[in-house]
């Protein structure tokens, strides 16, 4: 049971520390020694990637990061003639900080974002430009700037710039890998936001209570946009777990605010970019009160039980949209109420985990008039006021579906999973194969969805991917990866709506790309 | 009336839910471990030199004596589908390593020089001059430093997934040692415990599931502080004492297992591979070694396929 002990501390992250009244013998010829946790703590993940593909944005002005949905707004366009090539580099350091004088009972944890490609701009959609020859400045992004407070055994109370994930789990004693497998999958939202957030971790259930502020705007207005959460998880059997949540975000920002000159919110820019719905609110101000009920669960995440895992969930959005008649009056725009419901599934015909058959089936309802019904029935996601808030890249798909693999460019078909508001019907099928256990691993996989709602001109398949990836693992949490993705596009991509313009259907995308990825600990 | 119905169903499914709860859930809390922990034999006390107890159940009768020690955190009762079988033959002392299961808490030494000295001071109280070693894990482990230590008293050995066979460089027993702390095994929670324990396993068995439940109980017994402690140390044990490199030295007769399906041996995470070429590495050391790969076996393979390694074990015995 030697090797039990580093699986322990890795899932359950407590080398970052948590305190707990000791038990233990009292008998004084008997007394124990105690030890404290480490006081000061480096992390650090390094990523780089030499990529290739036939799709990259077509507008000069986007170079250095580029989010959101191929032919979306960011000019993303595939090409029969062009190939990119190019480098880029990621690095996160952590630090993580103990007091001893606190006894674990407070950690200061920061982390940040180095990202840029090799010999162009480094981040951001203007500015922050660094990493050409000559320049030693790159940018340095703040990714998270929390404390972590333990008040109580099996409570926790974070404040500050943080993990805001959409499952019931603290993100910083949690594998990142089983949280893309949890609660909602991080299809919600996935990133970082300021807040406070408090968490109740028990043997057998766990709460989770969020309150986060998107956007303050001008501080002496009420023009903020903020959300508030409430996750409830427990374990019904040996191996079942379900939970249930609700959020709430409350939008009185006007679309003010938000990432660089794209703006946030319903009637945003950002919408185009994300793939979100965008609603035709004009410039009138808004006022919108969203609400997310939720249902999630999970069995054998790790494949330790038996052979078989599921997770999944069903999700509800629902709300209003009032837009300002006169004199301050604001009346109803439009109704919402959109419903999603993900169902995936393993099986591990091997020995580890790297051995195993999944599958994933995504539905999301879809509006096709919009809100000319004074009504929006699609999903909506956290793509609605940042970029990426909402990351669902456990599905294994590349392109059809948005890769995890990221550095300054996340770009897909399907980038949000409203779908621009027509929702959509999908999924994914991957076979992975421990071709030496643990060390290396051979993936093929396949996508393909249906949009709810054929946009005009065009049909209601997006399209059909096909993938692949080689994974050697030389040292340990150390990855050199060959990743390769080729999408037939669908008769979706027949209209000019969503095809960035074009008079007829554009050619396939396909990526490959070397990744170099080492987890430093 | 159909969303009448439709919310009347999801009412009720989520009551339903919320009524389910895992039978862990109900586990009661030990007080004691040394006391309150229930084994399916007659356990034994004996005093030794460390300052403590150490728990042993001592069954069958015959002209050679097994000894058995249980693996990293585990305990005796890891043995009770072997003890039974082989205790018709031979003599079968299973013990709990002080610091574990039902033998005394402390701050012992926990080295492996410590484990296998306790080892031979428990077979000298018993009168036993020279004995079978068996052990799993870091029981194999101890089992391979006592024959070092102590050739003439050891005529046999049984390995099952013995640890000391992979091996790691001096910064991977470095990290080993940083984090080894108390707290890994004080904050582990049941979900934790209970992969823990599953990935032992090629495919967990129902009869195994006693391990899960009684480490779950483990964690509200007043010595389990002692057990976490001596957990820490036990780790940084295997990390300072390797063995590989005298593996060459045992010229008694040994027996390894080690399942096909083991998860654990090679580390998952810092080494990987294949379970067989860790296996043949270490086997090729020992000049007089029989290895045996059993399929569908993970780490427990003495759990999992006893009936083999029982069957293996009496015809190396000479039965």
């Amino acid at each position: 049971m030697k090797k039990l002990l580093l699986a322990i501390c890795l899932s359950t992250g407590v080398a970052f520390g948590q305190v707990e009244p000791a038990g233990g013998t009292s008998v004084f010829d008997k007394e124990l020694p105690q030890d404290s946790e480490r006081e000061f703590q480096f992390i650090a993940y390094w990523y780089s990637q030499a990529v290739s593909s036939n799709y990259y944005p077509t507008n000069d002005f986007l170079k250095g990061q580029v989010i959101g949905r191929l032919f979306g707004q960011n000019t993303t366009q595939t090409s029969a003639e062009n190939t990119s090539l190019y480098v880029e580099q990621r690095l996160l350091p952590f630090f993580i900080y103990q007091p001893k004088l606190f006894n674990g009972r407070a950690v200061l944890r920061a982390s940040f974002e180095i990202d840029f490609t090799w010999g162009d701009v480094a981040y951001g959609t203007g500015g922050n430009f660094g990493g050409a020859v000559s320049a030693d400045q790159v940018n340095i992004q703040t990714q998270n700037v929390e404390l972590e407070f333990i008040p109580f055994k099996n409570w926790t109370i974070n404040l500050g710039l943080q993990r805001m994930f959409d499952n019931p789990y603290n993100p910083y004693r949690t594998l990142f890998d089983y949280q893309t497998q949890t609660g909602y999958r991080l299809m919600y939202w996935g990133t970082d936001a300021s807040g406070i957030t408090a968490r109740y971790q028990g043997d057998y259930n766990r709460w989770k209570f969020g309150a986060w502020k998107f956007y303050e705007n001008q501080v002496q207005e009420n023009d903020d946009v903020s959300m508030y959460e409430v996750m409830y998880e427990r374990d019904i059997t040996q191996n079942w777990r379900w939970g249930g949540s609700v959020n709430y975000v409350r939008d009185r920002a006007n679309g003010e605010g938000g990432p660089s000159i794209l703006g946030q919110g319903l009637n945003s820019t950002l919408s185009e970019y994300n793939g979100t719905f965008r609603f035709p609110l004009g410039g009138n101000p808004y006022r919108a009160d969203i609400f997310w009920l939720g249902s999630f669960w999970s069995r054998n995440v790790n494949y330790t039980s038996d052979r078989f895992m599921t997770t999944g969930f069903v999700k509800y959005n629902l709300g209003s949209v009032d837009t300002l008649v006169a004199n301050e009056n604001y009346a109803q725009r439009a109704s919402i109420g959109g419903l999603a419901v993900n169902l995936h599934g393993g099986y591990r015909y091997g020995i580890t985990k790297g051995d195993v058959l999944t599958v994933d089936f995504l539905y999301t309802a879809g509006d096709g008039n919009g809100i000319n019904d004074n009504h929006y029935s699609g999903v909506m996601t956290g793509n609605n006021w940042g970029s990426p808030v909402s990351v669902w890249i456990s599905h294994g798909a590349y392109i059809l579906f948005p890769h995890g693999n990221v550095v300054n460019r996340f770009v897909a078909a399907v980038n949000d999973v409203s779908n621009l508001g027509y929702g959509l019907t999908g999924g994914t099928v991957n076979l992975y194969h421990d071709i030496i256990p643990n060390k290396l691993n051979a993936k093929i996989g396949a996508a393909s969805a249906i949009s709810n709602v054929a946009p005009p001109n065009g049909g209601f398949l997006m399209g059909v991917e096909a993938n692949g990836r080689l994974s050697w693992a030389p040292k340990v949490y150390m990855n050199l990866e060959l990743h390769a993705a080729y999408m037939w596009l669908g008769d979706f991509y027949d209209s000019g709506r969503v095809n960035g313009g074009n008079a007829e259907r554009p050619v396939n995308p396909w990526t490959v790309f070397l990744g170099y990825k080492w987890l430093m600990f | 009336m159909k969303r009448g119905i439709k919310y009347f169903l999801a009412i009720g499914v989520t009551a339903l839910m919320a009524a389910c709860a895992t039978p862990y859930a109900e586990i009661e809390g030990l007080g004691s471990m040394e006391n309150d922990l229930q084994y399916p034999f007659e356990v034994k006390r004996q005093a030794l030199s460390f300052g403590g107890e150490v728990a042993y159940v001592d069954e069958g009768s015959g002209d050679q004596t097994i000894i058995l020690i249980h693996g990293l955190g585990s305990y005796l009762p890891a043995w009770k589908k072997n003890i039974p079988a082989l205790a018709e033959n031979y003599r079968v002392i299973a013990l709990d390593l002080p610091g574990y299961g039902k033998s005394s808490k402390g701050a012992w030494e926990g080295s492996l020089e410590f484990f296998s000295e306790s080892v031979i001071e428990l077979a000298d109280s018993l009168g036993i001059d020279q004995f079978v070693l068996g052990g799993h894990s870091m029981g194999g482990q101890i089992t391979i430093v006592t024959a070092l230590e102590h050739p003439e008293r050891v005529t046999k050995l049984i390995l099952a997934a013995p640890a000391g066979f992979e091996t790691f460089h001096d910064g991977e027993k470095e990290w080993f040692r940083s984090v080894a702390t108390r707290s890994l095994t004080r904050l582990a929670k049941p979900k934790t415990i209970q992969e823990n324990v599953e990935i032992n396993f090629y495919s967990m068995p129902d009869d195994a599931e006693f391990m899960i439940r009684d480490r779950i109980a483990m964690r509200s017994a007043a010595d389990f502080e002692g057990y976490a402690y001596i957990i820490s140390k036990s780790i940084v044990a295997m990390v300072d004492r390797p063995v590989f490199d005298y593996l060459n030295q045992i010229h008694q007769p040994t027996l390894v297992f080690f399942g096909e399906g083991d998860q654990l041996i090679p580390n998952r995470y810092l080494t990987g591979g294949e379970t067989q070429k860790i296996a043949e590495s270490g086997s090729a050391q020992i000049p007089n070694c029989t290895l045996h790969m059993v399929p569908k076996a993970g780490h427990f393979v003495h759990f999992e396929q006893s009936e083999f390694y029982n069957e293996k074990v009496k015809e190396f015995m000479g039965l």
